[in-house]
């Protein structure tokens, strides 16, 4: 167990970023797929 | 006592040739990126929110002290029963819990500040728009939405000029909550100190990490639902129009796929707050703490898959009423393991009853009540003759006031001293839990024996043969709308007061955040905790 250095946070908080931009990307295929099935519904 | 991690171990590692204080004025709260800064500023709007709230549902209980209309017109009731449930849920419990995670994630996993302090900010800052927008429906042509805070066509369509405002407010809103969660998701799984692994960070890091995985999943959702309603009220589509072929019972299949979560969204952190307090003043570590984590992770599973109960009456076949009955029966299982997890927790415990402890304890014992309520209300047969009563309202506000707003006041209660530096003064902060949990239950308890008699909710007027009961209820509000005063008068209070607070404040505290001084410095965990330091504050 050893204590971070700052490029390590920074390393992990360009991971973050990445992440954020996937979970996003999720919510908004969320969006999407409900109005779809929505439609599909009909 | 061990060394505390201090604002002076920061300057003596030689990180302060940047500017790492706050900034003056205005630009501290405005331009903020600090994670404590961002958290003072979502309680801070949640506790205005709260007595925003709480001052419709005044008007509401006011209305119905007596039988007859004497106070406000049926349409503007039914405004303040819609605003009163928005305005809770999605303006005081909501961002009290993201203001609370803001506060605490970054200290309890060993981090810096939030991964992404600049989406915090845009996070906060849509909301006070979002709820000016909502609340100034109250002065346009038409009035606020008055449908219901579950907006069901046809009726929501039926709505003035607020309608389009609500429906953009309610956008902003869930904009607000899923940059919230992302945050807190990633924050979570790539800024934990080494040595803080998923199965040692404190419950309530995992209770957020769960809850913010059903917001992203969810919110979208009801964006989806609400820009329907849109598209059919100005843009001649009709998804919900049965006149146009569309199906208005889709969309309460739709509104409650998000709905459902959104009950445990306001809940989970709740467990976890309780799963933070309980072994601290019970001064023994959290009985089966992998079991909470599973059962936190279970009861988020099965809240996608019991969302119709909620619309038994509008008609389903027996196969769906039967497995919508079971899968709502067995979230009883995982909550089950929570309570007798926390009772086994304060089993031959040291317990002390500090103000934070108190609220717990009501908690739990309120908590169940609205729980058990609930599991009469996923009886079919039974839920057809409760469906639209007052028993309803008090099954649902047994669940979050005593439920979710108690654990939100248990943990301001237990990091205030953590948050200033101050100890606040335990008997009025006493005074406020025995008041609240009295009235509380003078407030909402009747409302059982009125829904059961057959009493309708969202209703102006009433039959003379509930006139007795809604009598006490409404005596109970007022008791307990004004009890809430002494909350904010107590918060002031402490931070205006001078009896300093220890950097573990309460003898049996636990965590990482307890490793800080009190008040933490600007950026908590910078440096990182030593893995030393790490080892005392995870769980055991």
């Amino acid at each position: 167990m050893t204590v971070m250095t700052p490029d390590e946070i920074n390393e992990r908080r360009a991971k973050a970023r990445r992440s954020a931009i996937i979970l996003g990307l999720v919510a908004f295929a969320v969006f999407v797929a409900s109005i779809i099935l929505k439609v599909a519904q009909r | 006592m061990a060394h505390e991690h201090t604002a002076d171990d920061h300057a003596a590692h030689g990180h302060d040739d940047h500017d790492h204080g706050p900034a003056h004025g205005w630009r501290r709260w405005v331009y903020a990126t600090n994670h404590k800064d961002i958290g003072t500023m979502y309680l801070v709007f949640a506790c205005v929110m709260f007595f925003v709230g709480g001052f419709m549902a005044m008007i509401i209980r006011a209305e119905l002290f007596q039988p007859g209309l004497q106070l406000v017109e049926p349409q503007f009731f039914n405004s303040m029963t819609t605003m009163h449930a928005l305005v809770m849920i999605f303006g005081a419990v909501m961002p009290a819990w993201t203001g609370l995670a803001n506060w605490m994630i970054p200290m309890q996993v060993g981090a810096p500040d939030m991964a992404l302090p600049r989406l915090n900010n845009f996070s906060f800052w849509i909301l006070p728009f979002a709820f000016t927008l909502l609340l100034s429906t109250l002065f346009v042509p038409g009035g606020s939405p008055a449908g219901g805070w579950t907006l069901y066509p046809p009726l929501s369509l039926q709505g003035g000029d607020g309608f389009p405002m609500a429906i953009f407010a309610i956008h902003l809103m869930g904009a607000s909550s899923i940059l919230g969660s992302i945050n807190v998701v990633v924050t979570i799984m790539n800024m934990r100190a080494p040595g803080v692994g998923l199965l040692n960070m404190p419950l309530f890091c995992w209770s957020w990490l769960i809850t913010a995985y059903l917001l992203i999943a969810t919110m979208p959702v009801l964006a989806g639902a609400v820009t329907m309603l849109l598209t059919d009220h100005f843009f001649a589509t009709s998804f919900f129009s049965a006149s146009g072929g569309g199906d208005p019972v889709m969309f309460q299949h739709i509104f409650w796929f998000f709905g459902h979560p959104e009950v445990y969204i306001l809940i989970l952190p709740a467990f976890g707050i309780i799963s933070e307090i309980v072994p601290t003043f019970s001064r023994k570590p959290l009985f089966g703490y992998d079991a909470m984590v599973y059962a936190t992770a279970a009861i988020a599973f099965l809240s996608f898959i019991v969302w119709a109960h909620h619309m038994f009456t509008v008609g389903m076949p027996l196969a769906g009423q039967l497995f919508f009955t079971l899968s709502t029966m067995l979230i009883s299982i995982p909550t089950g393991v929570k309570v007798f997890n926390w009772t086994a927790t304060m089993w031959k415990g040291s317990l002390s009853f500090e103000p934070p402890m108190l609220f717990a304890l009501a908690f739990l014992f309120l908590f169940t009540i609205g729980g058990f309520s609930g599991l009469m209300l996923a009886i079919v047969p039974a839920d057809f003759q409760y469906h639209d009563t007052y028993f309803v309202v008090a099954h649902f506000h047994y669940v979050l006031v005593p439920g979710a707003i108690f654990a939100i006041m248990a943990g301001v209660y237990y990091w205030l001293p953590k948050w200033t530096g101050k100890m606040y003064d335990h008997k009025l902060a006493t005074w406020h839990f025995w008041l609240s949990a009295i009235f509380v239950n003078v407030l909402f308890f009747p409302q059982h024996f009125l829904g059961l008699a057959g009493m309708p909710r969202r209703i102006p007027d009433y039959s003379v043969q509930f006139a007795d009961w809604n009598m006490v209820s409404s005596l109970g509000a007022f008791g307990f709308g004004l009890s809430q005063l002494l909350f904010p008068y107590i918060i002031w209070k402490c931070v205006k007061s001078t009896v300093k607070a220890d950097a573990r404040s309460w003898e049996g505290a636990h965590g990482l955040e307890w490793e800080l001084s009190s008040p933490p410095p600007y950026h908590s965990w910078d440096p990182p905790p030593s893995p030393e330091i790490v080892a005392r504050g995870v769980q055991h």
